[in-house]
């Protein structure tokens, strides 16, 4: 399965699938043909842990090229962990749920 | 024929005003997004944390509420379901606010979050609050 793969700010390995790319695309047009910008959303965004699951952030940042009237992609991450079939090691899964184009109605805004 | 992902449960439902909408949960990332009109956006607000509402500023309508780990909000503690603060209405300036405030007491989306007035005190300000009313259950 194809994926991409970004490291974010405090080195964290984060990945997208194709699969679940295509879903974001389909529910929020606005990030179609902005893949490069969600990822790079993750290595350069402001990130958040939500005070619910501390497994569960939030990535955002501005972006110039999104199309009116979006100016901030926001990424959403689980963070979790997966037995590996082959060893039984336990190893970081961390992966993209979902993102959407944001605007500047946001509280994120500084 | 494009199959959907085993990981997201999707189901068109008829809320208590009879507005229909898609109900959107992803069971790997605990996210649930529910959707009442398929148009862009042109605002966004986080309402609590980890809750977002998508909304058409001119026409003053919903367009989906996203809820970020969204299983503890539908767990019953102690006393009843638990109760958001709703602090992302106090950073929006008053004239967005307002528009946000009427979103949320209005149909469809009163439906699903229902907000309420907390006053810890008799001259406190009144906090704004809610709780998720839950249509389907998130599994099934």
């Amino acid at each position: 399965m194809d994926r991409w793969i970004a490291t974010d700010r405090a080195g964290r390995e984060i990945y997208l699938t194709q699969e679940r790319w295509a879903h974001i695309v389909s529910r929020h047009p606005e990030l179609d043909g902005r893949r490069e910008d969600v990822l790079q959303t993750i290595r350069r965004g402001r990130r958040k842990q939500t005070k619910r699951d501390p497994h569960t952030c939030l990535y955002y940042r501005r972006v110039a090229r999104l199309p009116e009237p979006y100016n901030t992609i926001l990424v959403v991450v689980a963070f979790r962990h997966t037995s590996l079939p082959s060893s039984g090691e336990t190893v970081a899964n961390n992966f993209v749920v979902t993102a959407w184009g944001d605007v500047s109605a946001s509280p994120f805004e500084e | 024929m494009k199959q959907r992902p085993d990981w997201i449960i999707e189901k068109k439902v008829v809320l208590a005003d009879g507005t229909a909408a898609l109900w959107s949960y992803d069971t790997e990332g605990d996210f649930l997004e529910i959707f009442f009109h398929e148009a862009p956006a042109s605002a966004t607000v986080e309402l609590a944390d980890g809750i977002f509402l998508r909304f058409d500023r001119k026409g003053g309508r919903p367009l989906s509420l996203g809820f970020a780990a969204v299983t503890p909000l539908t767990q019953k503690r102690e006393f009843g379901p638990p109760l958001l603060t709703l602090t992302g209405l106090g950073k929006l300036p008053e004239p967005e606010r307002k528009i946000v405030l009427k979103i949320l007491q209005s149909p469809p989306v009163n439906t699903i979050l229902k907000i309420y007035s907390f006053k810890p005190g008799a001259r406190a300000r009144a906090i704004p609050v809610a709780s998720l009313e839950q249509p389907v259950p998130l599994m099934a």
